[in-house]
């Protein structure tokens, strides 16, 4: 049987190769796809994880209520005391108090709402790397009137290092308030949500500035095993209602709604795609082989005439699919580990566009990088066969429903 | 000893809503290693009769039995292993596997019966010089004439001792003085192996070289004679 499908594979080379040539490309884009969405996908996690949730993160209460408002009277008073109960925990690595806040950042006429977050300067950099993303000047010291502004927001103003610049906003309590800061440091994540809306200010200083004395908006935790993230929140969360009842909440980043529906939408646009692209290249087996099933109407006709049955027939046919499919997937997922490891080694630079696309609130890189892995590209090899063989169930199923009478239907 | 007959056997076709008829209660035996032709003109029911003998299609009403297994009762598999253990079938087009070498054709049948390689081999290469291509065995269909290509479909329908072999106008493809020695082949082959032969023609000469000559008209018997 194998003989017979394989030689009737080649009985039209030309049909063939077309038919296994777009499973292979379906295959290939599959892959690369895959890779550079889960990349992509990575990147903007471990970002959102880095810069906005940490593993565990503490709120006040009220704050969860109204996060996008940044409400600062909703914070954590005695911030270092409610940090020490996570620091218990044996899973937690690190606990850091950060501000987080609104301001209309004005510079020589020209104003922008940004962030400016707080930050103790030593305990950032294991956390968002500031320290290695500093493209110009240096990091922000503790006590010191200074600020790191995103390299986007800074061109796009026309500062530059050394310049000073006066910060306006409100305080917890609702006066105006304002300082002077000189920028010390540039950086650049090549993440357009930090570049162009983000500055930082050493922690003691957003406390004075905003009358936050020893408090903090959130405090971000940690953990050895960032899977276990509702786990040591849930266990943190128990802990907080003991002492501060109905104060203040831990959520792991897994528990943040907003990173949640972006998994959720991205997964499943990716498989609409993905599935897609295997499916329509599936046609073109369901087509190649009903072609090749009715071509051979009578030599069917006759192998079933000579005993075959029903199944072996179907078997014929669905063998051939399976090696095409086979050949075409295997080529297929080779070029598109090509492609994935190209994009996860040079990545896709999408820092233009992003320029000119105003705002994106959330952290995804302007570089992408494919995430190469050989799962990816098995999954996908798998796939294609799947797809080259349930395609031709049809056609299968239509030979083993001739009839053998076929073959001698001609006097 | 019978080894494959028809009691009373009806068969209509539905062509449109108009039910045709194309055999209309024939009723016919034939014994062990007979030489039979089935003869009459186009539209007789030569075919119909054949497709019956061959469990390839089932009486409308009627009878038809091989090997005392009534046809009727048979699912599509059964029909199947009839067919696989029993018949031999030689096409009027030969109509053999294009893309299997001669040897694989002639193995194909035995392939279906689960013989094992060996016993395979042998059978087929002592199948192919019988009919004279023993060198022949490596082509493929595309590679040999029309006389050599009915022998290799003599062979594929003997090697597996089928009880009779059924073989549709076996010499309407091919020129006379190759179909004479098809012929004489199919003839030598039903005195040295004793296997029945039923095939169908029209042809007045293939018609004398018949042990047993059954004309059938309109889907009835006119004669049925043994010379």
């Amino acid at each position: 049987m194998f003989k017979i499908a394989l030689r009737n594979i080649f009985r039209n080379k030309r049909r063939s190769v077309l038919t296994g040539l777009s499973i292979a490309v379906a295959v290939m884009i599959a892959v690369y796809l895959w890779s550079l969405i889960s990349g992509i996908m990575d990147d903007l996690f471990d970002n959102m994880i880095r810069l906005n949730y940490g593993h565990v993160r503490i709120l006040n209460t009220d704050y969860v209520k109204r996060e996008r408002l940044l409400p600062l009277e909703a914070n954590i008073k005695d911030y270092q005391a409610v940090a020490r109960l996570a620091d218990a925990d044996r899973n937690v690595t690190l606990t850091v108090g950060r501000i987080k806040f609104g301001v209309l950042l004005e510079y020589k006429g020209k104003n922008k709402p940004v962030f400016g977050t707080g930050i103790v300067p030593e305990n950032e950099s294991p956390i968002s790397h500031l320290d290695q993303k500093i493209v110009e000047g240096r990091m922000i010291e503790m006590g010191k009137e200074e600020m790191n502004l995103g390299a986007s927001l800074a061109r796009e103003l026309g500062l530059k290092l050394g310049d000073t610049l006066t910060v306006v906003t409100q305080t917890a309590y609702g006066s105006i308030t304002a300082m002077n800061l000189k920028i010390v440091g540039i950086f650049s994540y090549g993440v357009q949500s930090m570049d162009k809306t983000t500055f930082f200010i050493p922690l003691d200083r957003a406390q004075k500035l905003l009358d936050l004395e020893n408090s903090a908006t959130e405090i971000f935790i940690f953990i050895k095993d960032k899977n276990k993230g509702p786990e040591v929140a849930k266990e943190i969360r128990a802990k907080l209602d003991l002492a501060y009842p109905g104060k203040y909440m831990a959520k792991a980043w897994q528990e943040q709604e907003l990173l949640y529906f972006y998994m959720v939408i991205a997964r499943n646009v990716y498989a609409g795609l993905y599935f897609l692209v295997l499916f329509l290249a599936s046609f073109t087996i369901l087509n190649t082989m009903f072609m090749s099933v009715l071509e051979r109407t009578k030599e069917i006709g006759m192998m079933k005439a000579l005993g075959m049955k029903n199944r072996q027939v179907m078997g014929i046919v669905m063998l051939e699919a399976l090696l095409i499919g086979t050949i075409a997937s295997f080529i297929g997922a080779i070029w598109g580990s090509g492609i994935a490891y190209y994009l996860a080694t040079r990545g896709l630079d999408f820092t233009a566009t992003f320029e000119t696309m105003g705002t994106i609130n959330f952290p995804i890189s302007s570089v992408y990088h494919a995430l190469f892995s050989w799962g990816i590209v098995f999954f996908g090899f798998c796939m294609g066969i799947l797809f080259s063989v349930a395609a031709a169930v049809p056609p299968a199923l239509r030979a083993a429903k001739m009839e053998p009478t076929e073959s001698l239907k001609e006097i | 000893m019978s080894v494959v007959k028809m009691e009373n056997a009806v068969k209509n076709y539905k062509v449109g809503k108009v039910e045709v008829p194309a055999l209309r209660g024939l009723t016919l035996s034939i014994e062990k290693g007979e030489f039979t032709a089935i003869a009459g003109p186009s539209g007789s029911g030569k075919t119909t009769l054949l497709n019956l003998f061959g469990c390839l299609d089932k009486p409308t009403s009627g009878k038809v039995f091989i090997e005392e297994h009534d046809i009727i009762t048979l699912n599509p598999d059964q029909l199947a292993d009839v067919r696989n253990h029993h018949i031999g079938f030689i096409f009027q087009s030969f109509n053999l596997i294009p893309v299997l070498t001669a040897f694989e054709n002639v193995e194909f049948p035995l392939v279906l019966l689960n013989e094992l390689p060996a016993h395979r081999k042998t059978r087929v290469m002592e199948m192919l010089e019988s009919v004279g291509i023993g060198d022949l065995a490596g082509r493929r269909p595309g590679e040999m004439s029309g006389g050599q290509q009915q022998r290799v479909a003599i062979a594929r329908a003997l090697v597996k001792h089928p009880d009779y072999v059924l073989a549709d106008e076996p010499t309407a493809n091919i020129d006379t003085k190759t179909g004479q020695e098809i012929l004489d082949l199919m003839r030598e082959m039903n005195q040295k192996h004793k296997t029945t032969f039923i095939f169908s023609t029209h042809d007045p000469k293939v018609m004398r070289f018949a042990r047993r000559l059954i004309m059938i008209r309109d889907g009835q018997i006119e004669s049925d004679e043994r010379q």
